[in-house]
């Protein structure tokens, strides 16, 4: 949250401040806030600015409604991973639980205890949702692409459809007056992992004109102990490298009181999918993905004392290939699945915010979605047009009870799916500076995939949306003293989505997917992040534990959900020096839907230890990672192998 | 600090507690006790495609008890991915498993591993000649495989021209099923393939309808051919079809299923080659149907009738005639076993793994 560095001519993200402070005089205290953030900022430079970025951050937000129903990802975590996947940040430093097959493969995200079709991700506002698929593979997302992360649940995932879990919303920053930029990543590590990462831009007055480019790729070929075999035996793992590559120009430019921007994500991919454990002599086998995608975007923004508006519009292009060759014991083919998905989705959104009389705020927000996918799995191409009509009102009913109430009404290709309420309240406790209590109830819809309405066989173009209903209530702690900040959150959610979406196998040997049961998901979320500083010395310590029961009606737990996982992050830093330990926790998991899951077949709970050393000095940083420390065996997925300890060395220099 | 110090060593307490657990793969357990005077079933369990959770199962038909993921305990490894069927040979239990294309040979007592042949492209079935060879037939390859059980070595490929499934012996011939045409090129899915088991060749082929899935023998040697009418549903009409295994030809009647709601499934058939049982029905909704090999019609009325339950599979005691019927209920979770007796009252029922897919009795 570089608030110091995002001024432009006066000109805030909106969003991003408490609504009281948008008439002129407060204008006035916004801009001594942000001095004093600046100050903080230029201060903490020399030592290291990271920690100090985030003490500002809380400052500031902490009045906010919104930080009641989500969390922003710290920009230092934000920095210092920004050459993993999103995936990867995310288990290891918020409350989202990530499904992977390892590196390279598929990551995907849940919240709350559902699954990743029910997990949104916005990015800058548009949905990165496959809507072939209706989930996203956050390994395909590098943490270097993005400027912001942040995670929305309950109320706050009220301006989508979708996010029946929760959305994760990333965005580019906006930011003037800079100068050149020049940021440079190389990594090396085990593997051959090799990542180089720039960014170059130069802004000037009204512009911006920002490239970043990437290269991951990684031979990916760790050692393991194969257990799936007879006798077990450490094995190296065979066909998982991949090699990812993109590129991302952006262009803003601010006249008056408006702001035009301009965005191109591109990416391409080749991943090579390794077989399960068992079946590592079934040579005979190809299996590949390539995905490549182009997401652009242009957006106008126009600000005035009271309020803003925002148009803007997206086009995104995918292309999703996977290949599954196989051949007989003697070389000739035998099966060829080449499945070609092409997806053309446009999305036009126009977004209004106005300060009514006091504390009052009202934002409305009106979308057109057009998804169209072209799959050789599908009997033609398939659409889907989605209109959304959306109001939310905020603002304080007393001096600390503050109130957020949002509704949404969808016409999914020309009928309506029905309207969907939000509320949220919240209430700051006068006598202890900090603490607030907030409670809220959504209401919302995920659309069927179009894999699920049309696969070619078994799509069932009968399926009903899943309907989700959520209460939760968050209790809010957020300080700053002298030396040590602190941020705390607990939160207790209970949902419910009936109509969910099951694909079972059926005896005509394919499966179907069926609106088969409601699931109920109740859990709690505990976070912390202190920090402490002592002279030149600063001490960080953050965590997340998430305990979340979700189970179909049978009250079976639903397979691979953790019931506990947790993470924690320590870092302590001196005079450029680094220290920082992680720990990723993931409780056992069932993979089947049994009563009593044979020990063969649950997932054994794990812990995983990172640490690394850093040292910045003059404009370079140069870190040295170990991975799982402790060499720790084990499986995220039922029979998949996942590497042991791996080391990597980067160089980051920073103009 | 003090603060800190405690959530710093509350970390490493939870972090160093969640490592103390014991890996599961490293314990063995002993299996239920089988051995050559226990009378019973085995159970293989198909298990879901790619998740490699494929378990064997041993029911002692006069104990009354079942044992479940025995391959597992036995051995600290799974059996793969969707096992596919059983054969016993001299004191060995031999395991198709589809998906890992690999035969598992172990102890058929203490299911210890014995060894393990790979080298198939997908096998499927795996009929015993009593010999210590047997011949293992491949979805995906034009012909079946003939193999020596004792060495766990390839003996011969031999090549029919179309898929193999089914497999019956009459006399010194072996017919053979051919199910599918969709893994091989030019090849078909309506036939009975005919295979000379002293010179191990093909010599005949005998047209059925689509999709001959499963056969048994009868007591006049007649071999009994179940077809599912096709891949996708409606396609052609389901049949239940005789063969004079030295006319080669198809006897009629043939017996007539309704394409498009009909998918029979499974055949079975008693000790005394009397009695035919069959699941048939809709979609996940399998009856089970007996009718005598001298019936003129297929039976209107189920023999057991499915009552939500998912029939993935029909078998016959060949000693005292109880049939046990296989329930996948929805795929993913453990499925059952139902005992009845000839006349159809429930004697037993019984959890056992994912799937249930194919019994061999001991």
């Amino acid at each position: 949250m570089t608030f110091g560095t995002r001024v432009s001519r006066g000109i805030p993200s909106m969003t991003s401040f408490p609504s009281k402070l948008l008439n002129v005089d407060m204008r006035k205290c916004l801009i001594l806030l942000m001095f004093f953030a600046m100050a903080f900022f230029a201060s903490a430079q020399d030592t290291i600015m990271l920690q100090s970025v985030e003490v500002k951050a809380v400052a500031i937000r902490s009045n906010e409604l919104e930080t009641t129903m989500g969390r922003r990802m710290d920009t230092s975590v934000i920095n210092r991973l920004s050459s993993v996947p999103m995936s990867q940040l995310l288990i290891q430093h918020s409350p989202v639980f990530i499904k992977t097959y390892g590196p390279g493969g598929i990551a995907t995200a849940s919240f709350r205890g559902t699954t990743a079709s029910h997990t949104l991700v916005l990015w800058n506002g548009f949905q990165l949702n496959a809507p072939s698929l209706g989930q996203v593979d956050f390994s395909t997302i590098p943490v270097f692409m993005t400027d912001q992360i942040s995670l929305k649940w309950g109320s706050g995932t009220s301006t989508n459809n979708g996010g029946l879990g929760g959305v994760v919303s990333i965005s580019n920053d906006e930011y003037f007056c800079k100068g050149l930029i020049v940021n440079l990543k190389q990594t090396y590590g085990s593997f051959n992992t090799l990542g180089t990462y720039a960014t170059l831009g130069y802004s000037w007055a009204n512009h911006l004109l920002r490239v970043k480019a990437y290269r991951a790729s990684s031979d990916n070929d760790f050692t393991y102990n194969n257990i799936g075999v007879i006798p077990h035996q450490k094995m190296k793992q065979k066909n998982a490298d991949y090699t990812d590559y993109g590129m991302m120009p952006e262009y803003q430019w601010c006249f008056g009181n408006s702001l035009i921007t301009i965005v191109s994500w591109n990416q391409k991919s080749h991943r090579n999918c390794p077989q399960i454990m068992p079946n590592v002599g079934n040579d005979n086998t190809v299996e590949y993905t390539d995905n490549d995608f182009s997401r652009n975007y242009i957006s106008f923004k126009n600000y005035w004392n009271t309020g803003k508006i925002e148009v803007k519009s997206s086009y995104f292009f995918e292309n999703q290939h996977y290949v599954l060759n196989t051949f007989t014991d003697i070389g000739t083919p035998v099966t060829t699945t080449d499945s070609k998905n092409t997806a053309n989705v446009f999305h036009q959104i126009a977004d209004v915010e106005q300060n009514l009389f006091r504390s009052w705020k009202i934002n409305a927000k009106i979308q057109w979605d057009h998804e169209q996918v072209k799959s050789n799995d599908y009997d033609g191409v398939k659409k889907r047009d989605v209109f959304s009509t959306y109001a939310a009102l905020n603002g304080n009913v007393l001096r600390n009870i503050g109130l957020r109430a949002t509704l949404r009404n969808d016409i999914v290709d020309g009928k309506s799916v029905g309207f969907f309420p939000t509320a949220t309240v919240s209430y700051s406790f006068i006598y202890l500076n900090g603490l607030k209590i907030s409670a809220g109830y959504s209401h919302n819809y995920r659309n069927p995939s179009l894999n699920d309405l049309y696969w070619n066989p078994g799509g069932n173009p009968d399926l009903k949306p899943e309907d989700g209903k959520t209460v939760d209530g968050n209790l809010n702690f957020t300080r700053a003293f002298e030396r040590l900040s602190v941020e705390s959150q607990v939160g207790a959610y209970y949902s419910q989505v009936s109509d969910w979406i099951q694909w079972k196998p059926t005896s005509y040997r394919y499966w179907v997917p069926e609106n088969v049961s409601t699931v109920t998901a109740y859990g709690a979320e505990i976070h912390l992040k202190l920090n402490y500083k002592l002279e030149r010395w600063n001490f960080s310590v953050s965590g997340n534990y998430v305990y979340s029961h979700t189970t179909d009606e049978n009250d079976k737990q639903l397979i691979y959900i953790p019931l506990h996982h947790a993470n924690a992050f320590a870092d302590v830093s001196w005079r450029g020096w680094s220290l920082s330990y992680t720990l990723e926790y993931t409780g056992e998991r069932k993979t089947s839907m049994n009563d009593n899951e044979f020990y063969g077949f649950r997932l054994m709970p794990y812990a995983l230890h990172h640490v690394s050393m850093g040292k910045h000095f003059w404009k370079l940083d140069i870190e040295l990672k170990i991975n799982n420390l402790t060499d720790k065996d084990y499986q995220a997925i039922l029979w998949r192998a996942m590497p042991g300890r791996s080391y990597e060395v980067s160089l980051n220099f920073k103009l | 600090m003090k603060k800190l110090h405690f959530i710093i060593v509350a970390i490493l307490m939870i972090a160093t507690a969640s490592c103390k657990k014991e890996n599961p793969q490293d314990v063995t357990a002993p299996v239920t006790p089988i051995s050559s005077e226990t009378k019973g079933v085995f159970i293989l369990n198909e298990g879901t495609f790619t998740y490699a959770n494929s378990s064997l199962s041993y029911y002692d038909k006069e104990a009354d008890t079942v044992g479940n993921n025995l391959f597992f305990k036995a051995n600290g490894s799974p059996i793969g991915d969707v096992g596919q069927s059983l054969a016993l040979y001299n004191g060995s239990l031999y395991i198709v498993v589809n998906g890992s294309k690999y035969i598992y040979k172990v102890d058929a007592e203490t299911l210890k591993f014995q060894a393990k042949l790979e080298g198939f492209t997908s096998p499927r079935n795996i009929f015993s000649v009593g010999d210590g060879t047997a011949y293992v037939s491949d979805l995906q390859r034009d012909g079946l495989w003939l193999i020596d059980l004792e060495k766990m070595e390839h003996i011969q490929f031999i090549e029919t021209g179309n898929s193999t499934e089914a497999m019956v012996r009459v006399g010194d011939e072996l017919f053979v099923s051919n199910w599918s045409n969709y893994y091989v090129p030019n090849s078909s899915n309506n036939s009975v393939q005919v295979i000379d088991m002293k010179t191990n060749t093909l010599v005949e082929t005998i047209d059925v309808p689509q999709e001959p899935n499963a056969m048994v023998v009868d007591k006049n040697d007649d071999i009994w051919v179940l077809c599912s009418g096709g891949y996708n549903p409606g396609e052609q009409d389901p049949a239940l079809v005789r063969i004079d295994p030295v006319t080669r030809e198809v006897v009629k009647p043939l017996y007539y299923f309704n394409a498009g709601t009909d998918y029979p499934d499974g055949l079975a058939i008693d000790g005394a080659g009397e009695n035919l049982y069959y699941l048939n029905g809709g979609y996940n909704n399998l009856n089970v149907y007996k009718m005598s090999v001298d019936a003129a019609q297929t039976p209107d009325n189920p023999f057991i009738a499915a009552d939500g339950r998912v029939f993935y599979n029909v078998a016959v005691d060949p000693e005292n005639g109880d049939v046990y019927v296989t329930n996948a209920k929805n795929y993913v979770q453990n499925g059952d076993v139902e005992r009845f007796s000839k006349d159809g009252e429930l004697l037993s029922k019984f959890t056992v793994g994912v799937v249930p897919c194919y019994m061999l009795f001991n």
